[in-house]
């Protein structure tokens, strides 16, 4: 009993020294990158600069992208200017950066309602998350892809409180409505974090009959909330553009023919590991996605995008990345399938537990649906950060599957944490951004 | 105190790491397959494509060279910048040497600064000088073994 006793007894204090670190190394990057190397920049910095002239992009740019982040981006940038600072835009970078990291303090609020008092898979969860190059290239960046992950994060955690504990219902569903309608005021991938919230919160009302009504008025306290805080916005597109999401051109064949076979079951062997960077694997869906997640497909991170190919001792880190993602992907998306068939044969039972085996599931789909309707030659419709939303339900699934392998094999537990924190070590220069690309 | 894990928890996780362990054979053995399959596209037509589509330069006619008939890889002729050039595509290095020697038997020591071996890949250059470093560059940026 001894060694379990101190285990979990570190297990929290170890587990704030990485929540710590995250904001340390997130904050540092944030000072430190330069913005116009992340992902659309330029469109970033002009939205938020003519949110401020009051205007928003009319059919150019990013103009399908929701104001929110825009218009806190946009304040940074006047703050900066008033700060006298060379590069303004670095408020808007540090914002991301504090998303990051209070996504990760959700996270762990989150853990500790569905899985209470189970140190080591919150530990576990946060390490991958505090590992995950995706995070830190995001928060990094000038970007509305941050904010989203926190409201979302914000959103699955109110859902969670308002099924496991009875109190407040109605205060609760209302900040969980104002969370999903802010949500979608920043990125449209967060309709996914609705749909996701609603179903759960349906499959308790349905499993749970003496709490149904209860359940019931807060879903639609929630909902309504959730539609009326973005309603302007999408009024305001569809009157223009007649699409409240994204209204550009797309091949006129039917959806699941405009990517061929390949595209969704390759898994871009062996360059997945051995080239993990464009422009191999660019019609395959599964090894971008990867690579892009867990080190530096399009050159944004570590060897700028307007380089053919990185040098060798960048293309050795990426190798190194994509090695080090392979145990921590297996092991999430095993923790995943298993909280899957969880909810599929025992709706009834810690329904709330759906909410992080189902946003993956909503995410993929979400993100497959995007890059088939909207193919491109480079992958650009691939971006790893387009389902940055997902990870800390990703970060929650591997910490399910490391603690149960841990409990399950109680001997082996040593060997577990010592691979845990190997690859951690391993991947931490990596979340270090560079000066210049 | 030790946290007890629901069995039927690992139940479901067993199953889980079962699939996944399903899934990551799946790939490894489809991949595998495809590749004892479908072989990639060879180095003769990878030089050939790169200099048609990025070089712009045209494929000539071999003509009377026997000896890059005889390349296992193949050969093509091209000209750059009013120069031609022959290449012979070798399957490896003492395949690539062998050819260099039988042009230099066949042709006497006056066609050594014409003759240029890169890898398995032999180039002979038509005007009777080494070409420039633009040419050999050219011929370079295409290179495939």
């Amino acid at each position: 009993m001894r060694p379990a006793v101190l285990r979990r007894d570190m297990g929290r204090p170890v587990t704030y020294g990485v929540i710590a670190a995250v904001g340390v190394i997130a904050v540092r990057n944030a000072l430190v990158y330069p913005a116009i190397a992340g992902y659309d920049a330029q469109e970033a910095l002009d939205y938020a600069r003519g949110l401020m002239d009051g205007h928003l992009p009319t059919g150019t740019g990013s103009y399908y992208t929701p104001p929110g982040f825009f218009a806190v981006g946009g304040v940074g940038l006047e703050l900066g200017d008033w700060l006298g600072l060379d590069h303004p835009e670095r408020v808007g970078q540090v914002v991301n950066a504090l998303a990051a990291v209070t996504t990760l303090v959700l996270l762990l609020v989150l853990l500790r309602l569905l899985w209470p008092g189970r140190e080591i898979l919150h530990l576990a969860a946060v390490v991958f998350f505090a590992i995950s190059p995706v995070v830190f290239k995001s928060a990094a960046m000038f970007h509305p892809e941050p904010l989203s992950m926190l409201l979302s994060t914000a959103a699955i955690v109110l859902a969670a409180r308002l099924l496991v504990r009875p109190d407040h219902r109605l205060l609760v569903a209302a900040a969980l409505g104002l969370a999903l309608g802010l949500a979608q005021l920043v990125r449209a991938w967060t309709l996914w974090t609705l749909a996701v919230v609603i179903a759960v919160l349906c499959v308790a009302a349905l499993t749970r009959p003496r709490e149904r009504r209860r359940l019931l008025g807060a879903i639609g306290v929630a909902l309504a909330v959730a539609v009326l805080v973005p309603f302007p916005w999408y009024a305001h597109q569809v009157t223009r553009y007649h699409s409240a999401l994204f209204g550009q051109p797309h091949p006129e064949e039917p959806v699941w023919s405009r990517r061929p076979l390949g595209f969704f079951v390759g898994a871009g062997l062996p360059d997945v590991v051995t080239h993990p960077y464009r422009p191999k694997f660019s019609h395959q869906f599964a090894p971008l996605a990867y690579d892009e997640a867990w080190g530096d497909y399009f050159g944004v991170w570590r060897w700028g995008v307007t380089k053919p190919t990185p040098t060798g001792s960048v293309s050795n880190q990426l190798v190194a990345m994509s090695v080090v993602g392979i145990p921590l992907t297996l092991l999430a998306v095993a923790g995943w399938i298993g909280l899957l068939g969880l909810a599929v044969r025992h709706p009834g039972r810690t329904t709330e537990r759906q909410l992080v085996a189902l946003l993956p599931l909503a995410a993929l789909a979400g993100a497959l649906y995007f890059a088939t309707s909207y193919p491109t030659a480079d992958g650009d419709t691939v971006k790893g950060s387009f389902m940055l939303t997902a990870v800390p339900a990703w970060a929650a699934c591997f910490g399910f599957a490391f603690d149960g392998l841990r409990l399950h094999y109680r001997r082996m537990a040593p060997v577990f944490f010592v691979c845990l924190a190997a690859l951690a070590v391993v991947s931490v220069p990596f979340l270090f951004a560079v000066s210049r690309l | 105190m030790s946290v007890q894990q629901p069995s039927d928890e690992w139940r479901y996780l067993r199953a889980a790491c079962v699939v996944v362990a399903v899934i990551v054979v799946a790939e490894l053995g489809g991949w595998l397959a495809y590749r004892s399959v479908h072989h990639g596209p060879t180095a003769l037509a990878l030089t050939e494509k790169c200099l048609r589509r990025e070089k712009l330069l045209t494929i000539e006619s071999l003509g009377g060279d026997t000896i890059a008939a005889t390349a296992s890889g193949g050969a093509i002729a091209t000209r750059v910048e009013g120069n031609g050039v022959h290449v012979a595509i070798a399957g490896s290095d003492s395949e690539a040497a062998d050819l260099a020697n039988e042009y230099l038997h066949t042709a006497g020591r006056q066609i050594a600064m014409r003759l240029d071996v890169h890898g398995h890949v032999v180039y002979v250059w038509e005007a009777p000088r080494p070409p420039t470093a633009s040419q050999r560059q050219t011929m370079y940026d295409c290179w495939y073994e």
